[in-house]
């Protein structure tokens, strides 16, 4: 509470030290105007963003720029040694070969991949190139249901090893399925 | 296409680190709105926001593999967002002792930073001046905050983090935190006195 006629030691009216009613007043409304300029700036980004307002976001052009620079780097990916047809040895982009595995796993009714990585057997070409692929794990997403999980990883499995065969003539290949989640169809 | 359809994050973190390109661009699309509200918050400048927000998620494609828990995407792209934002304001002031030209961010129209009148605003000149005003205060007097203070507000107020996202983030205590948004909160509301 303020004391009237206060004056402190250095001579400041207690007025400067304690707020007042008047002062809480202000201070009260200040901070209503400031959670207000908050609250009506996030309100108009939000709005404006969903409405796809291009002065709220990045512009085509720097979007385009992200996507063009990823899938560049995307083709620059390493590569993986295949077994050799007749017409000699050949390799795989290493985004290839999991970009078949993916749509393997997709291809199952329910089935969503998630992440997959591999073992390779020790590279016959430079040091700048995996192995023939040994082993498999694909980490998967099934669909909640009535559906018995492990026929759905057998079902999974079956078809990743036949796209590896089909596509890469990749015989001699063991497939782990690991069910890592599951989700609403 | 799979990707497309997905609505989970933590899935399509992982497709991404599996190298599908497509589980990326949804990741690109869903966060480059916010990453750009924090950088320009920041920055107060529209072409160094889209240069950090660009840099930033092409960076975060190349490091994705280290990404160790694919939840924490949201909170890793903006840690990396928000560190190149600082660095530009780092950058900008030893570049000048002068630093932040504020009489020119104070002189600016409230349509020129975000990029000029929208068509969408064209048919509604009043709304558009309001937002643009609204925006453009603030993110002028966050000028006025020290860096540290900037972005650690900026994180809280405008990202909604908690404080012990952004200590985690920043690398400092919460209580640090606590302080420094505590400093700019109160800054910014000097300023707004002096508004009227």
């Amino acid at each position: 509470m303020e004391h009237p006629d206060a004056h402190d030691r250095n001579g400041t009216h207690a007025a400067d030290r304690v707020s007042g009613p008047s002062d809480r007043e202000s201070d009260d409304e200040a901070t209503q105007r400031y959670l207000d300029l908050i609250r009506s700036v996030h309100d108009e980004w939000t709005t404006l963003e969903a409405e796809g307002d291009s002065s709220v976001q990045l512009s085509a052009t720097a979007l385009s720029t992200i996507k063009e620079a990823v899938r560049a780097d995307f083709r620059h990916g390493a590569h993986v040694e295949m077994p050799p047809t007749a017409a000699g040895p050949y390799t795989l982009s290493e985004q290839a070969l999991r970009t078949v595995v993916r749509n393997a796993v997709d291809s199952v009714p329910g089935v969503i991949a998630l992440r997959t990585t591999f073992d390779h057997e020790p590279p016959k070409g430079g040091h700048r190139t995996r192995g023939v692929p040994s082993r498999i794990r694909c980490r998967i997403s099934a669909a909640a249901g009535d559906r018995d999980l492990l026929e759905v990883a057998d079902e999974v499995r079956t078809a990743v090893i036949a796209a590896c065969r089909e596509h890469m003539d990749l015989t001699d290949l063991r497939v782990d399925i690991h069910i890592e989640d599951l989700h609403d169809n | 296409m799979a990707a497309r359809t997905l609505v989970d994050e933590r899935a399509l973190v992982l497709r991404a680190q599996d190298g599908d390109v497509a589980a990326f661009e949804v990741l690109v699309d869903r966060h480059q709105g916010r990453l750009f509200r924090i950088a320009y918050m920041v920055l107060h400048n529209r072409m160094d926001a889209e240069d950090v927000v660009q840099e930033a998620l092409v960076s975060s494609w190349k490091r994705l593999h280290l990404l160790e828990e694919p939840s924490a995407f949201r909170n890793w792209v903006t840690q990396i967002a928000s560190r190149a934002a600082t660095n530009v304001v780092r950058k900008a002031a030893r570049r000048s002792t002068e630093g932040v030209d504020q009489q020119a961010l104070e002189d600016a129209g409230p349509e020129s930073a975000l990029g000029g009148a929208t068509s969408r605003n064209v048919g509604q000149p009043e709304r558009a001046a309001l937002a643009g005003a609204q925006m453009e205060a603030l993110a002028s007097i966050l000028q006025s905050t020290e860096e540290n203070q900037r972005t650690c507000w900026v994180l809280c107020e405008i990202d909604g983090m908690s404080y012990r996202e952004i200590a985690q983030m920043v690398g400092v205590s919460e209580s640090t935190v606590r302080g420094r948004i505590a400093r700019a909160r109160s800054q910014i509301l000097d300023r707004m006195k002096d508004w009227r």
